[in-house]
């Protein structure tokens, strides 16, 4: 059982991926830090995967062997898995699209985490952190249960992601779906990788 | 996308409306910005396409909740059309987006009472199922449904997506065919079915995958997912009981699509070393394989 410290930078690509698809299911994978300081592990980016069609696997496959290349490049490694439920008032984790891939993220990363996005708690204005977070409990087979987790720098975070959504930042998010569809897209959202304050300024 | 309201004339905001309305794309939040900064006060200009303009526009303002918008235009249409059934769904609309389900489907009910033969409130009330969560209901209905109106295509695919959702790849398989025999020449369809048929695991299907991605690539040379499906399947048929010389005849295969896939996206890819993230998956494919069942 161990706590998780989800950064503002995986943090705000989280939530600009849900907002960017109001009416889909999103996911996307989150990395961490590669060794855990004692029981705390640090997510310390997300990656965004997809917004359509969740429960097919073969795009997922590929995407999940470039990121595990690309966090091995980065020093940092695949930690947890985020989605965001399609309907409004799902929010238990059976009801999440493909937890499949969470499944298999913790098999080789035995403190990995779920992530999944609180769909009431997603507004223009953010008062506590949109997500519930899971970790694994038990040796044998993946059963998951909540956790608990901080947000770094709490209120400046919550407060720059909502300045940012509502001046409509999310929309330059891109996920692995928009890469494949077209190679020029970024999947890595290097320009999202500044500090909130500095990422305000630009918009 | 981003439109400069100030620059754009009411003319343009029409066109730009009708282009929408063509493509069959949504984009709720722009067009109720360029509603009330432009097209608001010159819409009696608009002629003809008025009504479709203020369908498209009550439907954008429902879905970023500007109930206030959305009423008045129902009102504009109400007036001109009264009695009208067209009309009377926008009602039943408002009331979904205020999630007062039970009122809309009494609307509902009574639109589909006055016309049998009209799909649309069939399949508000399958959409209002599905908000409540009541997926497994929602299939049935939509079962139902298409036993009536078989060739629409929306609703397959409608269909597709929660079986998909409830893990029944097989019978997502064959709403997607039926997609397909409407839209054969689609490449994204193919992929579609071809992904599905992948997932569901097992020499036959991945052949058919193999099967449906090659066509999709024949339909467009540009399908980046065709081509990793083509090298996934290539790779699973040649680890499994293959004859030595298909096997041979496969890595081949998978070994071409690689490179293309590796040509298209280092082209334009701003990503560092993109090439290398690809030949990744050449080593680590024999670990990991997400199993549906």
């Amino acid at each position: 059982m161990c706590d998780y410290k989800i950064s503002e930078r995986a943090y705000t690509k989280l939530i600009f991926h849900a907002a960017k698809y109001p009416h889909q299911a999103v996911n996307g994978l989150l990395l961490a830090e590669k060794t855990s300081k004692g029981t705390l592990v640090e997510i310390v980016d997300a990656i965004p995967l997809f917004h359509q069609c969740l429960h097919v696997t073969p795009m997922a496959e590929v995407a999940l062997m470039q990121i595990d290349a690309y966090a091995e490049r980065e020093g940092l490694v695949i930690g947890g898995y985020y989605t965001a439920p399609e309907n409004f008032y799902d929010n238990q984790i059976d009801k999440t699209p493909a937890a499949k891939i969470a499944d298999k993220i913790q098999e080789n990363f035995k403190n990995a985490c779920f992530a999944v996005v609180d769909n009431k708690l997603m507004t223009l204005q953010h008062d506590r952190a949109a997500v519930q977070v899971y970790s694994c409990v038990g040796e044998s087979g993946a059963r998951w249960s909540k956790a608990k987790f901080t947000l770094s720098q709490s209120t400046q975070t919550l407060e720059g992601v909502s300045l940012l959504l509502k001046r409509g930042a999310m929309r330059d998010l891109v996920d692995f779906d928009n890469h494949l569809d077209s190679p020029e897209n970024d999947w890595t959202n290097d320009f999202l990788n500044k500090s909130l304050n500095d990422l305000q300024k630009l918009y | 996308m981003s439109l400069n309201y100030e620059e754009m004339s009411w003319s343009d905001v029409r066109d730009q409306f009708r282009k929408w309305r063509e493509e069959t794309g949504r984009h709720s939040e722009e067009v109720v910005q360029l509603w009330v900064a432009v097209l608001e006060d010159k819409v009696h200009k608009t002629g003809n396409e008025r009504h479709l303009i203020l369908e498209q526009v009550i439907i954008a303002a429902l879905d970023t909740a500007r109930f206030d918008i959305a009423t008045q235009c129902t009102k504009q249409l109400a007036l001109e059309f009264p009695g009208s059934l067209r009309v009377m769904k926008f009602k039943a609309m408002r009331y979904e987006a205020l999630e007062q389900y039970d009122e809309a489907d009494e609307v509902l009910d009574v639109i589909i009472a006055k016309d049998e033969t009209n799909a649309a409130p069939r399949k508000r009330k399958i959409a209002i199922l599905k908000a409540r969560g009541r997926r497994l209901d929602a299939i049935k209905e939509l079962n139902e449904y298409l036993k009536k109106f078989m060739s629409d295509q929306e609703a397959w695919h409608e269909l597709c997506s929660m079986y998909l959702a409830e893990g029944e790849f097989g019978k997502a398989a064959f709403c997607m065919e039926e997609v397909l025999l409407h839209n054969p020449h689609s490449h994204l369809i193919h992929q579609r079915l071809a992904e599905i048929r992948y997932t569901m695991g097992g020499v036959e299907n991945v052949e058919t995958a193999r099967t449906y991605y090659s066509q999709a690539l024949k339909l467009n040379p540009h399908n980046l997912r065709a081509l990793y499906g083509i090298y996934l399947c290539c790779n699973y048929l040649a680890n499994s009981r293959a004859v030595s010389s298909k096997r041979k005849e496969l890595q081949k295969l998978g070994q071409w699509a690689l490179e293309q896939v590796s040509e298209h996206t280092t082209k334009q890819s701003t990503i560092k070393n993109n090439d290398k993230l690809i030949l990744s998956l050449e080593a680590a494919l024999g670990n990991l394989e997400i199993k549906s069942n």
